[in-house]
């Protein structure tokens, strides 16, 4: 559907699409790149933490922005760019990390140019994170930094608590706008590896797609998921989730508040809304003995 | 047509109010039909008895704080809509006038994208719809300054249009300002005007300016039938034009800054509505407002209604539906204009 | 009831209009304004019906300044019927004409039995009781005006004030309005219309007031008004005169050499001059 896509191509401007993406970028360079440029908020993040920032020739602008991104500290030693292709060339690039869903006429631009592009997707699951970053760390010759990142990643998500034996609390994510998350998404994952069921699976979401508050609310979820940036610049689309019906649901149900940026894109900040994610599953079956009262 | 005998007493009163009354009872039969329809599937009558208990089931939450505001505000914008657009007509003597041609409802949009995207709405939950109020009464006060207290009614028209070309750049302006690089993508869709997931504060923001303003609307009525053989048959008539513009001015405010402040800008029901509703009241200006008003809260319910029926998802924008409906209205009355020259 | 006005002058876009004008007009009189275009008789007019305020001078209604009425009070003494009136909306007739009541009426106030007596009434004066049903879009010019007149009738104002009432009508109905207005008047009335037609002012009018470049040229019973040098100077015409049965006639006959015609300046109403 058109609306949706549409949408899609919206979530897919910070974070970008399904898994099936991989280097698709013609390389014509000698050992690895010197002056890297990346025109993606998470390709952002993983150049940023996998390369020096001299090797670094400019990320998006998006990702000084700390409401967005994780790591503003670190893009705020190098240069950024609009996404404009004529910035791009300013900086004199030898590689460019971009998106797949992201940028793309920048990108065709770049590459009638002659320029290597390498596309990253957006990884659905744990094991297709660690492979991308494993990947990008080949590419970039910095393979043993990939192995420390992964290794991160892993820690973290290794000192997640164990789920609580019994029925799983179901819990929805509630985005701006009224989008919700449904299976074959990290965001999924992220659920599911915190000890929660999905519920935005059963509204026969695939990926991201919009409900209705009232769908939301009959669903009847233990947990309510929703974006925690307070300090962000003011949007419509998170107007909603100050809507009176939430401020009520919130008082019999338990809302876990995962900042956007921890799990748009890939790195430890996953593990971090896991454990949000985890702390809240264990807060519900603690309030909740056994045959959950909390249900109507 | 055989009526042609001398009829001392006028049935069109008689007739327009038996109007209202069916139009009426139409707008409560359609806020009942708006309150059960949704999304998923909803026992009204659990939902009832929890609200009225008191008890926070999921059923009265999605019952008090979604289905009854949102048929509530269809209802209170529609109304707002068709009587501002019949008053707007019958103040200027043009078919063709909308609730917005005094720069209103431009004005309440740009109100409420500044106080939206400056971050005032951080500070004060209902930052949207108060911006809005505050755009559109402000507007008034332009339109009143530019025009001034003798004006007539070609400085209002020319005010109006003047003030909604200046409050549609600001509000591009605010847009590009805004640290938000979507709110250009996201304020387009919301002045496409929807009514999906307001709240009872909206409601209770909006009851008492659109009442106010209905009052002072519905207040011209005698002064619209005057109107009807020129200005100063009007004057003539006892009825002081200067005050006659600015109850006007300021009753579309209220009425038409409150729509546009909770549902974003809708339009044609306040165009086409007076229209479908003139001959039955008999071409009387006065006399078309109130069903006018509830004309169009019957259109409006009727379309929010039909956006949720669609198997569009994300729900079509109202103001979407109703310019399909309503543009095809357009070039009729355009094409008949002509014709009758 | 009377009104009374004194050194009316009104002053637009730099243009004289009226300048110094004294006129009143009495219960159960019939008085005529005639002049050349822009003499500023529809200011004159209008001024009178409370529409305007002069820059200059003061107008009293039974001796109470114009301004000082309360607008409905002054609706209910004085109706007015613009020059080339028009209806809006294609309201029914009988709608039309009901809307001369609305200053007997309350805010809420519904129709009473005297409000539709006097609609009756004023659509039986006007002939226009068997248009009662029509829609105002489907009338003739002259049934149009026949309609507004009966409009401004209904309103039962003791003073009537009528820009060219018989300006869009044929002969036959032009005597009828004219006989109505007379009619009017002779119940007590006192009725004042802007006229062109001097033979129809000779005929119906008791008195008639010659206005010519914003200035009161004469004021009086028509055959002293009209005769052969004020004619000359106020329109440069020398018209034909005659009786029938005892009531003069007069008609303009041929144009004369404008010099010495006071002109105003202001004519962008009269049609271009025919050339023989």
């Amino acid at each position: 559907m058109l609306m949706r896509s549409f949408a899609g191509l919206l979530a897919a401007l910070v974070a970008a699409g399904p898994a099936a993406a991989g280097a698709t970028g013609s390389s014509r360079m000698e050992g690895p790149a010197r002056r890297v440029v990346s025109l993606n908020l998470c390709t952002d993040e993983m150049v940023l933490r996998l390369l020096p920032p001299e090797r670094v020739a400019a990320v998006t602008w998006l990702s000084r922005d700390p409401s967005r991104s994780t790591v503003a500290d670190l893009a705020a030693a190098v240069p950024v760019v609009y996404g404009n292709a004529e910035e791009v060339l300013g900086v004199d690039p030898d590689l460019i990390v971009a998106g797949l869903y992201t940028a793309r006429s920048t990108v065709a631009v770049l590459r009638r140019l002659g320029h290597p592009v390498h596309d990253v997707g957006i990884p659905t699951t744990e094991a297709e994170v660690e492979a991308q970053i494993r990947e990008l760390a080949a590419l970039l010759g910095v393979a043993e930094s990939g192995e420390r990142l992964v290794a991160e990643i892993e820690a973290r998500f290794s000192a997640l608590p164990i789920p609580a034996p019994g029925p799983r609390p179901r819990a929805l994510v509630l985005d701006p706008n009224g989008f919700t998350v449904g299976r074959g998404s990290i965001v999924d994952a992220m659920i599911n590896r915190a000890g929660l069921d999905n519920a935005g699976a059963a509204l026969a979401v695939a990926g991201h797609g919009a409900v209705p508050l009232e769908v939301a609310i009959l669903t009847g979820a233990d947990i309510l998921i929703v974006d925690a940036d307070r300090d962000r610049p003011p949007a419509l689309a998170t107007a909603l989730l100050q809507h009176p019906a939430l401020r009520r649901l919130g008082r019999r149900i338990t809302v876990a508040e995962v900042p956007s940026r921890l799990w748009t894109c890939a790195g430890p900040g996953l593990a971090d809304a896991a454990a949000i994610l985890a702390a809240a599953a264990l807060a519900h079956q603690a309030a909740t003995p056994v045959a959950g009262e909390g249900r109507p | 047509m055989s009526i042609v005998r001398p009829r001392p007493i006028v049935p069109g009163d008689r007739r327009a109010r038996r109007l209202s009354l069916w139009l009426a009872l139409a707008t409560l039969l359609l806020l009942i039909v708006s309150i059960g329809i949704g999304y998923a599937p909803l026992d009204i009558f659990k939902a009832l008895q929890d609200g009225l208990a008191g008890r926070d089931s999921l059923e009265s939450i999605v019952l008090v704080e979604l289905r009854l505001p949102r048929a509530l505000l269809g209802a209170l914008v529609g109304f707002a809509l068709g009587l501002t657009g019949a008053a707007m007509q019958g103040l200027l003597r043009n078919p063709l006038a909308d609730p917005g041609v005094l720069g209103v409802s431009a004005a309440a949009a740009f109100g409420a994208v500044l106080a939206f995207y400056s971050g005032l709405s951080l500070l004060v939950p209902l930052a949207l719809p108060l911006g809005g109020l505050a755009g559109a009464l402000v507007a008034t006060g332009l339109v009143y300054g530019i025009a001034g207290r003798g004006a007539g009614t070609m400085a209002l028209i020319l005010a109006g249009v003047a003030l909604s070309s200046l409050c549609g750049a600001l509000t591009a302006l605010a847009l590009n300002l805004s640290p938000n690089p979507y709110a250009a993508i996201e304020i387009i869709y919301w002045l496409m005007g929807s009514l999906a997931d307001r709240s009872l504060d909206h409601v209770w923001l909006v009851l008492g300016p659109i009442a106010l303003g209905t009052a002072l609307i519905l207040s011209t009525a005698p002064a619209l039938d005057a109107l009807t053989l020129g200005e100063d048959s009007a004057a003539s008539l006892g009825f002081d034009l200067a005050r006659l513009r600015l109850k006007l001015v300021v009753g579309a405010a209220l009425v038409v800054g409150s729509a546009v402040a909770v549902s974003g800008a809708i339009g044609f029901i306040g165009l086409v509505v007076p229209h479908l509703v003139r001959p039955l009241t008999g071409h009387r200006p006065g006399r078309l407002l109130l069903p006018s008003g509830l004309a169009g809260a019957v259109l409006l319910l009727g379309a929010d209604i039909l956006v949720r029926l669609l198997p569009v998802r994300p729900e079509l924008k109202l103001g979407v539906v109703t310019a399909l409906i309503g543009a095809p209205f357009l070039f009729w009355l355009i094409w008949r204009l002509r014709r009758t020259g | 009831m009377r009104l009374d006005a004194r050194g009316l002058s009104l002053t637009r876009g730099g243009h004289r209009i009226l300048d110094g004008v004294d006129v009143a007009l009495r219960a159960g009189e019939f008085v005529a304004v005639v002049g050349p275009n822009g003499a500023g008789k529809s200011s004159l007019l209008r001024l009178l019906a409370g529409l305007a305020r002069p820059d200059a001078g003061e107008i009293a209604c039974d001796g109470v300044p114009l301004g000082k009425l309360p607008p409905r009070t002054r609706a209910r003494s004085i109706a007015y019927l613009e020059q080339r009136a028009a209806v809006h909306w294609p309201m029914r007739v009988d709608e039309i004409v009901a809307l001369g009541r609305l200053p007997s009426r309350g805010p809420l106030g519904a129709a009473t039995s005297a409000d539709a007596a006097a609609i009756a009434a004023a659509m039986e004066m006007t002939t226009t009781t068997a248009l009662a049903g029509r829609r105002a879009d489907t009338l003739s010019g002259g049934e149009r005006m026949r309609v507004l007149l009966a409009r401004a009738l209904a309103v039962g104002a003791p003073l009537l004030l009528a820009d060219e009432p018989v300006a869009a009508l044929d002969p036959h109905h032009q005597l009828h309005v004219m006989a109505t207005l007379r009619e009017t008047a002779r119940r007590g009335a006192g009725v004042m219309i802007v006229l062109h037609d001097l033979a129809l002012a000779t005929r119906f009018c008791d008195r008639v007031v010659l206005l010519a470049a914003g200035r009161c040229l004469a004021d009086g019973p028509p055959a002293e008004v009209l005769d052969d040098r004020r004619l000359a100077e106020a329109y440069a015409v020398d018209v034909l005169r005659g009786s029938e049965g005892g009531e003069p006639w007069i008609l303009p006959w041929r144009r004369l050499a404008p010099a010495g015609v006071v002109r105003t300046g202001r004519d962008d109403q009269s049609k271009p001059e025919e050339t023989r």
